[in-house]
């Protein structure tokens, strides 16, 4: 069985507006990070590739199945775990019982395998002690585990987490790291996200989107490295670089073309991310 | 929690990825789950408790009362469930569970799963027989409490129970079926409701129009009963008769709306029942349509008039 | 010009229309097709099941899905539900005066204006007690929608109506000797309905007035 997802030229249209505007990408086995201004599309193409959302264009095949087949579809579904961006919760539900319910709709008919199988995703995100607590008096970090703890169910091959860091506390991070970095072992893992550490820590690969379309795909250091001389620090503000921002040292850290003389440092994800799809964004040729 | 604790144990093993199970096993999984949140569900238990009062209240087995015990036969024959009773509670219940997906925005979760949307309608209506058994169960602790194992109507369960051995009430099997029927046709309809719309007010308004006395439309439109009618008619009406024929086209008839708001709610997820939902309406007025047979009375009343 | 009028209509695009107008016209349908039913009881053709169906579109006025946001803005939790209610008010208060020229008495005659007024403080009992009780429903449950918690009320009120016993009975009609009574009970419901709202739209983040002298003791040392 094949196992990469496989897309070429994906659309998908709202009205007149192309959200996803001819996405062609295969995504294989490990964590591959999603990065992308707000209205990117990255929430759209993530919906799509967890059989959520159709597509108005283009051709999508994951793990060897078509989408556009019901049957093949359900066969994913079967294989998958989607954890969305903003999930909605039965919140008069307890924790367990709504991780049950997915894993009935999930088809884990055998209510002991199915309920030792709860326990287990739940232990695995760290909400063991608090199964039997109605959701809706759970923080809005734990829920994010919630939803987490649904989509590992059944052991998926393939797994599509929007945003799952946000809201977490920094040692759920650390945990969650921890976690993704296990899960990528063997398994597609699709991660959208804002934290750019997150995708230094965990990815091997990274795509860039920005105005639906890929404008990045390669490495977190090949990222990085679009950065590369174009980053400097500085004690006063230089109003001649394309971001600036300052730092907790108090100085002023700046990512353009830097001025002769300036004081060059070695360029993180963010300032690669920033040149190729920040406000200021130039990149436009780099990322061909 | 310290940084050694942070890095977590072996994890447990994951499940061995096996061939997917039978649909029937899904569906069955799902309508036991539906099922047990249905008799827990607070309006659903609401609506048990208002049947149970009703039933009690209308044979006037409480301090506080209304009618008197000759309304026992007809309360045990379904109209304890009528009266602001379980039917409408149901309805409700079981609309707030088909459409809590979207009440709640948790569509995301369902759609990415394998099981389909009409697997789980057909789930939620299977699950309605929880209700039915719900009521049957009450029906029957009804039925010995009130009538007792020999027919006899028990006139003071408070201060005795005082048996009239003169007002022998021929408990009709059948007819002890009818209220328990109607709260699976009125969980039917809350399926078939939620289907189309999650808008709560839409339910609350079906309530209203379909199910509360005295403007209850449902009693009326398939029972062909005038607005005002404050009961369903065709319930009274075969509490009072003795003989199985008509119950039992009674019955067929509930079971035909039932069937057919159950298409209907299938029919969301395929056009082709829409032919069927016809069918079992027209089984539905046909059944309904025909004429009572001969009436039995209690004794002591006076028998009833042929219209 | 101030800024009024414009609040006014953003305030109403955030209220419920579709669950009022259904229950604006189910009260009327209601109430003239029992009307039309010369054969039924007064007690079917009691407007109260008109009011029912206002009061079960009305259980869905003070949901504001963007309460976690407006909580902390200078108009206060009381002033933003007055608002609301006054908005839906002319609506209210027009269908029911249109339905009630419509109902009719025990021998069909058109009602008086003495009924007319007796019947329009039970649809406001009913209407009070909806939205306090949909107002305490939000302040005991923040972040949920109170409607559907709201509608048992209504409900709870027919079931009263019909079968409370004879010295608590609010359905009588003036030819009646309890009549009185009952609607002195009305006019109670009202009031308590009344108190429910105010009680429950008080501002969520202030102290208790014994916890403030507390406070204002403690600060003073």
């Amino acid at each position: 069985m094949s196992r990469t997802i496989e897309m070429s030229e994906l659309r998908k249209r709202y009205g007149a507006n192309d959200v996803v505007a001819g996405v062609s990408l295969d995504v294989g086995v490990g964590v591959t990070g999603l990065l992308g201004p707000n209205g990117a599309g990255k929430t759209t193409l993530m919906r799509m590739l967890a059989t959520v959302l159709a597509p108005t264009g283009g051709h999508l095949r994951i793990l060897g199945r078509d989408l556009d087949d019901a049957e093949q579809r359900t066969d994913v579904r079967r294989q998958l775990g989607y954890m969305p961006q903003e999930p909605g919760f039965h919140r008069h539900f307890t924790v367990f019982e709504f991780v049950d319910y997915v894993a009935i709709l999930k088809e884990m008919t055998d209510t002991h395998a199915r309920h030792r199988e709860v326990r287990r995703v739940l232990e695995r995100v760290d909400l063991g002690d608090v199964a039997g607590r109605r959701i809706r008096k759970l923080s809005g970090g734990m829920r994010k585990r919630v939803a987490m703890a649904q989509a590992l169910l059944g052991d998926p091959r393939l797994l599509v987490l929007d945003e799952p860091a946000s809201a977490l506390d920094p040692e759920q991070r650390m945990r969650f790291r921890e976690l993704i970095s296990e899960l990528g072992d063997g398994r597609i893992v699709l991660v959208s996200t804002h934290q750019t550490d997150d995708v230094a820590a965990l990815c091997q690969r990274v795509i860039v989107l920005r105005d639906g379309h890929a404008a990045f795909d390669g490495t977190p250091a090949q990222l990085s490295a679009l950065a590369r001389d174009r980053v400097w620090i500085a004690d006063t503000r230089d109003d001649r670089a394309q971001l600036s921002w300052r730092t907790a040292e108090g100085r002023h850290r700046h990512v353009g073309d830097p001025p002769l003389g300036a004081r060059l440092v070695s360029p993180t994800i963010e300032d690669g991310y920033l040149l190729l799809a920040g406000p200021a964004a130039i990149g436009k040729e780099l990322a061909a | 929690m310290s940084a050694a604790a942070i890095t977590s144990a072996t994890p447990p093993a994951a499940p061995v990825r096996t061939a997917p199970p039978p649909v029937r096993a899904v569906r069955w999984a799902l309508t036991r789950v539906e099922g047990r949140r249905l008799l827990r569900h607070p309006i659903f238990l609401l609506g048990m408790a208002l049947s149970a009062v009703t039933l009690a209240l209308m044979t006037g087995r409480l301090p506080f009362g209304a009618l008197d015990y000759s309304a026992t036969p007809s309360m045990l024959a379904g109209d304890c469930f009528v009266v602001v009773g379980g039917a409408l509670w149901t309805f409700l219940a079981v609309f707030l569970a088909v459409t809590r997906d979207r009440r709640d925005d948790a569509q995301d979760f369902y759609l990415a799963q394998p099981t389909t949307a009409r697997l789980r309608t057909e789930a939620a209506l299977l699950s309605v027989a929880w209700a039915g058994m719900a009521g049957a169960v009450l029906i029957a602790l009804g039925t010995l409490l009130l009538v007792g194992l020999d027919g006899a109507l028990v006139t003071d369960v408070v201060n005795g129970p005082i048996v009239d051995e003169n007002q022998r009430y021929e408990v009709q099997v059948l007819e002890l079926f009818q209220g328990p029927l109607y709260l699976v046709l009125a969980g039917t309809v809350g399926v078939l409701l939620g289907s189309w719309t999650r808008h709560v007010y839409a339910a609350v308004f079906g309530a209203l129009v379909l199910f509360l006395p005295p403007v209850a439309l449902l009693p009326w439109l398939v029972f062909d009963e005038g607005i005002g009618h404050g009961y369903f008619g065709a319930i009274e009406a075969a509490a009072d008769v003795g003989g199985s024929a008509p119950i039992a086209s009674q019955l067929l008839g509930l079971a035909a709306v039932a069937a057919a708001a159950a298409t209907a709610a299938l029919a969301r997820h395929d056009r082709r029942l829409v032919v069927l939902v016809i069918a079992a309406l027209s089984v539905a007025v046909l059944v309904l349509g025909l004429p009572a047979g001969p009436e039995a009375t209690l004794p002591g009343q006076p028998p009833p008039t042929t219209p | 010009m101030s800024g009024q009028p414009q609040r006014l209509a953003l305030i109403a695009r955030t209220l419920a229309w579709p669950a009022l107008i259904g229950g604006a016209a189910l009260c009327f349908a209601i109430i003239v097709l029992t009307s039309l039913d010369v054969d039924s009881s007064p007690h079917t053709r009691w407007p109260g099941l008109g009011a029912l169906a206002l009061c079960l579109g009305a259980a869905f006025v003070l949901d504001d899905p963007a309460s976690a946001t407006t909580d902390a803005s200078p108009t206060s939790l009381a002033k933003r539900r007055m608002l609301r209610i006054a908005l839906t008010l002319p609506l209210l208060g027009a269908v029911w005066a249109g339905s009630l020229y419509y109902a009719t008495t025990a021998d069909g005659a058109p009602l008086g204006p003495d009924a007319r007024g007796a019947l329009s403080i039970q649809a406001s009992a009913m209407l009070a007690t909806t939205l306090g009780a949909s107002a305490a429903a939000l302040r005991l449950m923040p972040g949920e929608a109170s409607g559907w918690a709201a509608v048992v009320v209504p409900f709870a009120l027919l079931v009263c109506a019909y079968y409370l016993p004879q010295r608590w009975a609010l359905l009588a009609t003036p030819a009646e000797p309890g009549w009185q009574a009952a609607q002195q009970r009305w006019v109670l419901l009202l009031a308590v309905g009344v108190l429910a709202l105010i009680w429950a739209s008080r501002d969520p983040a202030a102290r208790s007035r014994a916890g403030g002298v507390r406070a204002a003791t403690s600060l003073r040392h």
